[in-house]
């Protein structure tokens, strides 16, 4: 069905096209304009909270208030929380589900920390699933499972990305709980993300870990795992620790 | 600038839509409601946006009008952060720049005693609508339109269309014929259509 379009809309949605930047910047004005801004923006969280109050005192007398019980399932990676038992089900190699379109395997990408131009690597897929973990204040790392070809990068505690200087490291600590038939852990890929790009840093095959990241240049930064073997991978005691250089 | 030299910026990064990192970052703080984040897209972006609210308004508001438009810009991009599937746009600045536009015309058509005529022809466009929404798509059919007009035909769609200029106006400004005018307008339009056939789309006018 044909739709009404503006020619002038057109263009006000292209108006990046036509102006140019000012010359100099009028201090006065920016000052005043924060004033108006930050005014306003208060009185709008205050309003916003007077009502998640009433919100939350509706709930709280018993009004609302619905429980599903849905059975999900399960994706390609995530917390082990009250489905532990399903999640070690599922740990003996069998891929849970796999999309497939005309030949190609689909990737869920579930993080924009990584620039799209970056999600492949001579024209394959980085990752079947991308997934974003947030790490405790103190810097736990939730039990999780990855699966074959699967991603998680992991964020602090408020899912942003770290603020490193050259010289800082990551140390990351964990168990993998897994092995093959015989006794030896499964595959990771370790690394780290800079500027919407993928860094591999390390291979690694141990039970236990301790892996540094070394930052070479200061920046904003989220650090990988990426399971490379064909079964599942648990992680567990997990410690994301960030040491300042001198 | 003069009338008829018009600066056009097409770069790769508006044509292909691509975020920067340092974009896509303030985005999801802002998202997350980091008042820094906000603080930061006002200082890298106030001077822009107020650029483009002065040339709507400072015939008719004051100072403190174009500030107020401009603060109520940057508010709504506060307000509305939770929503926006940004990659629809080619960047914050352009989302913000169509904000902003949009808040000089409201502006303008409140303005007490005035009354806004805005310069517009209406398309009929068939074909992928949903893809035609994304501003940057938009964009590229704009700028692909102005690059094969010739420069003062270029000039007066964009006076038309963009800085709604009346047809006398742009007549006068340019030493031309009113009809004339008129006849180039036209010309641009239907390159406008042809390149949005191009594109996949069937235009026609109303």
């Amino acid at each position: 069905m044909p739709v009404k379009f503006k020619i002038s809309e057109m263009f006000d949605n292209s108006c990046e096209l036509f102006e140019n930047e000012m010359q100099h910047k009028n201090i006065e004005s920016e000052k005043r304009i924060k004033e108006i801004v930050f005014l306003e923006i208060g009185h709008t969280k205050a309003k916003r909270n007077r009502r998640r109050y009433i919100a939350v005192l509706v709930a709280a007398m018993g009004i609302g208030g619905i429980t599903v019980g849905a059975h999900e399932v399960l994706k390609s990676a995530g917390e082990i929380k009250n489905n532990e038992e399903v999640v070690l089900e599922n740990q003996n190699g069998l891929a849970l589900y796999e999309k497939e379109n005309s030949g190609a395997i689909q990737m869920e990408v579930e993080t924009d920390m990584i620039l799209p131009e970056n999600l492949y690597k001579d024209g394959i897929p980085i990752a079947k699933y991308i997934m974003e973990f947030k790490t405790e204040r103190n810097g736990s790392v939730p039990e999780c499972y990855l699966d074959n070809g699967t991603m998680i990068v992991l964020t602090d505690f408020d899912g942003d990305t770290w603020n490193m200087k050259t010289g800082d490291t990551f140390i990351l600590d964990f168990i993998q709980s897994d092995s093959d038939e015989r006794g030896k852990a499964r595959t990771l890929e370790i690394g780290y993300i800079f500027n919407g790009e993928v860094i591999d840093e390390k291979v690694i095959s141990e039970t236990e870990n301790k892996i540094i990241l070394d930052i070479p240049k200061s920046g904003q930064y989220g650090v990988y795992l990426k399971n490379v073997s064909s079964d599942r991978v648990t992680i567990s005691q997990g410690i994301l620790t960030v040491e300042r250089g001198k | 600038m003069k009338p008829n030299s018009i600066f056009i910026r097409i770069d790769k990064k508006q044509a292909d839509g691509i975020w920067t990192m340092d974009e896509i970052i303030l985005m999801r703080k802002l998202k997350k409601k980091d008042e820094r984040a906000l603080g930061k897209i006002i200082d890298l972006y106030s001077a822009y946006i107020t650029c483009i609210v002065w040339e709507l308004l400072h015939k008719k508001g004051t100072k403190e009008d174009i500030e107020e438009v401009v603060a109520d810009t940057f508010i709504s991009l506060w307000l509305t952060a939770e929503r926006i599937n940004y990659k629809q746009y080619s960047s914050i600045k352009s989302y913000l720049a169509m904000i902003a536009r949009n808040k000089a015309k409201d502006w303008l058509r409140s303005y007490r005693g005035g009354i806004l005529e805005l310069n517009d022809d209406i398309l009929l466009i068939d074909g992928d609508v949903e893809r035609l929404i994304l501003q940057k798509e938009q964009q590229l059919i704009i700028g692909r339109t102005l690059e094969k007009l010739k420069e003062k035909d270029k000039a007066i769609f964009i006076m038309y269309y963009y800085r709604y200029k009346k047809i006398e106006e742009i007549a006068e400004i340019l030493k031309m014929n009113p009809q004339t005018v008129k006849t180039r307008l036209r010309r641009g339009r239907e390159i406008l259509k042809r390149i949005l056939l191009e594109e996949g789309y069937d235009a026609s006018e109303i």
